[in-house]
C-alpha cells in the first residue's frame, strides 16, 4: 500500500529563546492511502504537538516528515495547502458565513488572486457538501448549526481543499455519542471512497478500536503503529495506559476502573443480574467471590425470577429483593457490623 | 440634500443651477456651495468610505466586532502630532499657532499625517516581529494610550486658546479642505479603498482563524502587514484631513454585515464603502440641520448614530449566544 506521510526519527516540541521543550522523541510511523488512522495517547503525550508538526504549523525539533515524497520543510505554504487539509480544535466563528461559503473557502489554494470560483470549483464544493451529508443545510448560517453539523461542515471544507491527506485534531471532542459515531463513520467512508489518508487524534478508544484501519499509539519515545487487533494481541494498551486507578481489559477492549477492595462477599449465581450486582459491589469496595453453600452468609442469584437477589445468613434467607440497591445496603450493614465485632 | 441644507437655505433647483449652469443666478448661493458645501460633501463621502473599509479590515484581522480604525493607535498618533504642533509650538514661540491662519492649518495637517504615519510604522514593525495577531492589537491600544497621555501632559502646560483649538480639532470636521484639496482627498482615498478589494481573498481566509488561513496556503505575516498598512494609510489620511472621526469606522461594517448575509469580503467591502459614504453624509447633514445656528461638531453626531448600532450588535450577539 502506498504511504502518503512518513515520519522518521521525528522529535516534536516547541522552540523558544531559552531552548524550548521537546515533547516527544524519535517517532517513526507512516500513513497509508485510503485508510483512517486514529492517533491515541494519554493527555500530555503530545498528540496535538505531533498533529501541528505534521500539518506544518510547527517546525520539527529533529527528524523528517515526508509528504508524498517531499520533505515538509522544503514545501512552501501553497504546496502544503494542496497536500494537507486540517480540521482543528479551534471553533470556526465567522460572522454571517453560510455553510456553502465556509466550504467554498476550502477552495482558496486552488483559486486565483481574486478567489473567483470556476465551475469545477463549484462542482467540487457541491460534492464535498453532498458527501458530508449536509446538503440540506447549505444556506444555513454556520453559527446556527449544532456542534455535530458544524464539525461536518468543517470536514466538508477540508474535503473541498482536495488534498490527498486530511488531518483532524480531536474532531469528536464536545460531541455526544451518536454524533461521534457519525463523524467517525463519515471519515471512514471518505477514506475508502476517495482514497485519502485521514489521520485523527481522539480520546475515544472504544470507537477507534472498532472503526480505525490503523492506530498510532503515541508515547513519549515511540509511536506504536498497527491495526487495532494486532495491537490488542501485543497487549500494547496495558503498558500505555498503565496507571494505578485504571485497567485495560484486553478481552472487551474497554477500560475498567480499578477498585480497592476491603472485604469479600461470597456470591452464587451468574447472568446479567450477577454482572450488575458485581459492578455495584466493586464500586463500594466489596469484592465478590465464588460462594460455598456452607458459608456464614452469602448472596444467591435466582435468574429470571421476580425477585432475583437473595441474601442468606446462617442457612436462612434473610432478604429477598428485586433491587440491587437493597441488597448492597444490606451487605454493607452486615459488613460494618462484622468489622466492629471482629 | 447635503448641498441644499444648511444655515442658509438654498432650493434644489438653485443647487442644480449652480452645479451645471455656467451663468449663476445667485452669487451668494454659488459661493456657499462651491466654497463650503461641495467640498464638505466630497470629503464626508470619501472619509466615510475610507473609515468604514479601514474598520472592516481591522474587525476581520482581529476577529473582534469592536475593532475599528482607531484600535491601532493611528488616530491617536495623529492627535499626538497635532497636539505637538498646536500645543507645544504655542509655548515655544510665544504665540498661538491657531491664530496664524492658513500656515497654521497646513502645519496641523502635516503634523497629523506625520504623527499617524509614525505610529503606523511602529505598528508595522511590531506586526513583523511579533507572532500573534492579538499582540499587535494590544500594542496598538497601548500606543494609543501612550499618545493620549502625552497629549494630556502637553495640554497641562499649554495656553488656553491653544487647548481650545486642539479640542475643536479633536471634534472632527469635514469642512476644512478647499475644493481642490477635497478633490485630491477624494481621489486618493477612493484609489486606496479600491486596492482593498484585492485583499478580499486574504480577508476571507483570515476570518476562519490564523491557523486555518495558514493551512489554506496564506502567508499570514505578509497579509497582516499589507492589511494593517492599507487600513493605516486610510485612517491616517482621514484623520489628518478631518480630525479623529469616531464611530463610523466601527459601526458601519456592522451595518454592512446586516445588509447582506454573507461573509464574503468582496461584498462586505463594497457595502461598507457605500454605507460608509452614506452614513458620513447623513451625519454631516444632521450636524447642519436647518434650525441649528452654525453646525454641530461632527463627532457628537457620529456617536449618536454609531453608538446605537454598536449597542444593537452587542445585544444581538448576546441573544445569539443565549439561543445556541
Amino acid at each position: 500500500m502506498k504511504q502518503s506521510i512518513q515520519i522518521e526519527n521525528l522529535s516534536t516540541g516547541y522552540r523558544s529563546s531559552k531552548g524550548g521543550k521537546v515533547v516527544a522523541f524519535q517517532l517513526n510511523a507512516g500513513l497509508n492511502n485510503g485508510e483512517l488512522t486514529c492517533l491515541l495517547g494519554a493527555n500530555g503525550t503530545g498528540k496535538s504537538t505531533l498533529i501541528k508538526t505534521i500539518s506544518g504549523f510547527l517546525k520539527s525539533i529533529e527528524g523528517r516528515v515526508t509528504i508524498n515524497g517531499s520533505a515538509i520543510e522544503a514545501m512552501n505554504e501553497k504546496d502544503l495547502a494542496k497536500q494537507v487539509a486540517v480540521v482543528l480544535t479551534e471553533k470556526i466563528n465567522v460572522p454571517n458565513a453560510t455553510v456553502y461559503e465556509l466550504v467554498a473557502y476550502g477552495r482558496s489554494p486552488h483559486t486565483g488572486f481574486l478567489g473567483r470560483l470556476s465551475s469545477d470549483d463549484k462542482q467540487i464544493i457541491e460534492q464535498a457538501i453532498e458527501q458530508c451529508g449536509i446538503a440540506d443545510k447549505r444556506n444555513r448560517l454556520v453559527s446556527s448549526l449544532s456542534d455535530g453539523e458544524r464539525q461536518k461542515a468543517t470536514i466538508a471544507k477540508a474535503l473541498a481543499q482536495d488534498t490527498p491527506i486530511i488531518i483532524l485534531d480531536e474532531p469528536t471532542a464536545f460531541l455526544d455519542l451518536p454524533a461521534r459515531v457519525e463523524v467517525m463513520q463519515l471519515l471512514r467512508k471518505l477514506a475508502v471512497q476517495t482514497g485519502k489518508s485521514i489521520l485523527m487524534s481522539t480520546h475515544d478508544l472504544d470507537l477507534a478500536l472498532q472503526m480505525a484501519d490503523r492506530l498510532w499509539l503515541l508515547q513519549t519515545e515511540a509511536i506504536i503503529s498497527g491495526t487495532p487487533e494486532d495491537l490488542l494481541l501485543q497487549n500494547a494498551f496495558q503498558s500505555m495506559f498503565k496507571k494505578d486507578k485504571i485497567e485495560f481489559d484486553n478481552k472487551t477492549g474497554m477500560f475498567k476502573v480499578a477498585h480497592q477492595y476491603n472485604v469479600t462477599v461470597p456470591v452464587a449465581g451468574h447472568g446479567f443480574e450477577y454482572v450488575l450486582l458485581r459492578r455495584a459491589l466493586m464500586r463500594k469496595g466489596i469484592k465478590p467471590v465464588k460462594a460455598n453453600e456452607i458459608e456464614d452468609f452469602h448472596i444467591r442469584i435466582i435468574n429470571d425470577s421476580d425477585q432475583p437477589f437473595e441474601f442468606w445468613c446462617n442457612q436462612l434467607k434473610a432478604v429477598t429483593t428485586d433491587k440491587v440497591e437493597d441488597i448492597v445496603t444490606e451487605i454493607m450493614r452486615v459488613v460494618s457490623h462484622q468489622n466492629i465485632y471482629n | 440634500m447635503n448641498l441644499a441644507w444648511g444655515s442658509v437655505h438654498i432650493p434644489f433647483k438653485g443647487v442644480l443651477q449652480v452645479l451645471f449652469d455656467s451663468d449663476t443666478p445667485n452669487v451668494v448661493w454659488s459661493n456657499i456651495l462651491i466654497r463650503t458645501r461641495l467640498p464638505q460633501a466630497l470629503v464626508a463621502l470619501a472619509a466615510g468610505c475610507a473609515l468604514s473599509i479601514s474598520g472592516l479590515l481591522m474587525q476581520t484581522l482581529f476577529r473582534n466586532p469592536l475593532a475599528g480604525p482607531s484600535v491601532l493607535g493611528i488616530s491617536s498618533g495623529a492627535s499626538l502630532g497635532v497636539g505637538f504642533v498646536v500645543l507645544i509650538a504655542g509655548n515655544l514661540f510665544g504665540y498661538s499657532l491657531s491664530s496664524v491662519g492658513l500656515v497654521g492649518d497646513m502645519a496641523v495637517l502635516i503634523a497629523a499625517f506625520v504623527g499617524a504615519l509614525g505610529i503606523l510604522l511602529i505598528i508595522l514593525m511590531v506586526a513583523r516581529h511579533v507572532g500573534g495577531t492579538l499582540s499587535v492589537l494590544i500594542m496598538g491600544v497601548m500606543i494609543g494610550y501612550l499618545s493620549n497621555s502625552l497629549v494630556s501632559i502637553m495640554k497641562f502646560y499649554s495656553l488656553e486658546e491653544d487647548i481650545h483649538s486642539y479640542v475643536i480639532w479633536g471634534l472632527g470636521n469635514f469642512g476644512k479642505l478647499s475644493l481642490d484639496r477635497a478633490n485630491y482627498f477624494l481621489l486618493f482615498t477612493l484609489a486606496v479603498s479600491l486596492l482593498s478589494l484585492f485583499l478580499g481573498k486574504w480577508l476571507n481566509m483570515l476570518s476562519l482563524g490564523d491557523n486555518y488561513a495558514r493551512n489554506l496556503g496564506l502567508r499570514i505575516e505578509r497579509s497582516r502587514f499589507l492589511i494593517i498598512m492599507l487600513s493605516g494609510v486610510l485612517t491616517a489620511t482621514v484623520t489628518a484631513s478631518c480630525g479623529p472621526i469616531i464611530f463610523i469606522g466601527m459601526a458601519v461594517p456592522h451595518l454592512a454585515k446586516m445588509v447582506s448575509k454573507t461573509s464574503n469580503h468582496y461584498i462586505l467591502i463594497l457595502n461598507s464603502a457605500i454605507l460608509g459614504s452614506a452614513t458620513a453624509l447623513l451625519c454631516n447633514l444632521i450636524a447642519r440641520l436647518p434650525g441649528f445656528d452654525g453646525a454641530l461638531p461632527i463627532n457628537s453626531v457620529t456617536a449618536f448614530v454609531g453608538a446605537p448600532v454598536v449597542i444593537s450588535v452587542i445585544w444581538r450577539r448576546r441573544r445569539d449566544q443565549l439561543s445556541v
